[in-house]
């Protein structure tokens, strides 16, 4: 707190609804650091390690200080796909909607990798056209 | 940028070389001649988009004269605990907050020690806890401050501070204090607004993005790494980064442990919805922070909520 946050949100927003695309695109093979509105990153791998991992960390397993921010490993709540698409596309308390940041192949990418990593292995995966209902 | 002739041509000369600046300054004597410089291309100039960042400092926050406290942000809670020092339990990690009809109790641990749960009560509780945190905490309050608790998620930061051995932007560039605004995934680059000209290593804030990709992308990098890019994205500005960097350390700041955002990420629709239940007093319990504000990621927003919920509070206390 105490920073210039809020009033930059105005700017933020204006490059958001233009959809400026960094200057630094050509030095980033993954997709990351491409955009200032989107994920460009397609691997579901590559999402979870550039992405996801920023909070649930490199194994998934979580972390924890005056609160935690929960493991994916070995998580029985992966078990119904549609829950994890659910969380990804709205939400869940402190976690930011991620819909707007992704689209629908990305997050089933993602919820496909997750799902079958870090000690998961549903067998089932998610499509698309499952993330596309999912949206509100 | 510069200004057109009035035939509306925009070409060098002295005329937008008066606004644009040079390609060699007007000096003294036979060597001072000056040498205008060539304007940008027109489709450049919109391709930049710099009227973003020329609107910025016109944006209701920063119209007013902004200080800055000497020794940083910080400075501002270093003073409340100096008016109540000893008076602060630190490294108490709340881990219930449970209220009856007379009495509000708090069970904590020592976050470093973990150890065994201590309980101090009181009449009434102005909780400070950020919603991130607070929502995972076993907490006595109705359904309405419950759902508005977990109604907010929070926004994701990263800020990069970059050491460099020599204030090579005032000794090579002239600039004093302020931001470069740049699309580049690090977004600004803040220069120390103190200690003009001293021959010493300086301090630069290198990066600072949020609520945007760039955030998590940081973030999710290894501290050694979230340096390693913004240098080299940085290089592309100011080459100097090349040679003076000495040292530096990258904040990812939804990974601090206590407040795992940077602020809360209020919508207009969980505005409507959920702001009034969130500021209601529930029972003996009341919140403060910024996220109980309508200046979200302020102070400001921090310390005017709580000068409101205590003045409710003091009502409430005082008609009761």
């Amino acid at each position: 707190m105490g920073t210039t946050v809020a009033a930059w949100r105005h700017v933020a927003l204006a490059m958001i609804l233009t959809g400026s695309t960094s200057a630094a695109s050509a030095q980033s093979s993954d997709g990351s650091f491409m955009s200032a509105r989107r994920f460009m990153q397609r691997d579901g791998e590559v999402i979870y390690r550039t992405v996801c991992q920023s909070c649930h960390m490199v194994a998934a397993q979580g972390a924890v200080g005056a609160g935690a921010y929960p493991a994916l490993a070995n998580d029985p709540k992966l078990a119904v796909a549609g829950y994890s698409v659910l969380v990804v596309v709205n939400g869940s308390k402190d976690m930011p909607p991620f819909g707007a940041l992704l689209d629908d192949e990305q997050v089933a990418a993602v919820v496909n990798y997750v799902r079958s990593h870090f000690g998961n292995s549903y067998p089932d995966t998610v499509s698309s056209a499952d993330v596309r209902s999912a949206r509100p | 940028m510069g200004r057109a002739r009035c035939q509306l041509a925009y070409k060098a000369g002295e005329l937008s070389s008066d606004r644009r600046g040079y390609e060699r300054d007007p000096g003294g004597g036979l060597s001072g001649e000056a040498v205008p410089s060539e304007p940008l291309p027109f489709a450049e100039i919109l391709r930049s988009r710099v009227w973003y960042r020329l609107a910025l400092g016109q944006i209701y926050d920063f119209q007013s004269t902004i200080f800055q406290p000497v020794g940083g942000m910080d400075m501002i809670a270093r003073a409340f605990v100096r008016e109540v020092d000893g008076l602060i339990r630190y490294n108490a990690k709340v881990t219930a907050i449970k209220q009856d009809e007379s009495h509000v109790s708090v069970t904590y641990v020592d976050a470093r020690t973990g150890s065994a749960p201590a309980t101090v009560s009181a009449d009434w509780c102005l909780c400070t806890i950020p919603l991130s945190v607070l929502d995972q905490i076993d907490l006595d309050v109705g359904a309405p401050m419950m759902n508005a608790i977990n109604a907010v998620p929070y926004g994701a930061a990263a800020k990069i501070g970059l050491q460099f051995k020599r204030r090579f932007w005032e000794e090579d560039e002239q600039i004093y204090g302020g931001i470069t605004y740049t699309d580049l995934p690090i977004w600004q680059i803040g220069y120390p607004n103190t200690s003009y000209a001293s021959p010493s290593r300086a301090v630069l804030l290198g990066a600072y993005v949020f609520d945007s990709p760039f955030a998590y992308e940081f973030t999710a990098l290894p501290p050694e790494d979230r340096l390693k890019r913004a240098i080299e994205y940085g290089a592309q500005i100011h080459p100097q980064y090349k040679t003076d960097y000495e040292n530096g350390i990258a904040v990812g700041w939804h990974r601090v442990p206590w407040v795992l955002g940077c602020f809360g990420r209020w919508t207009e629709e969980a505005r409507k919805q959920h702001y009034e239940n969130l500021c209601a007093i529930d029972g003996r319990i009341a919140l403060a922070g910024e996220h109980v504000s309508n200046i979200p990621a302020w102070q400001e927003g921090a310390v005017l909520s709580s000068l409101d919920a205590i003045s409710r509070l003091h009502r409430r206390v005082v008609a009761s």
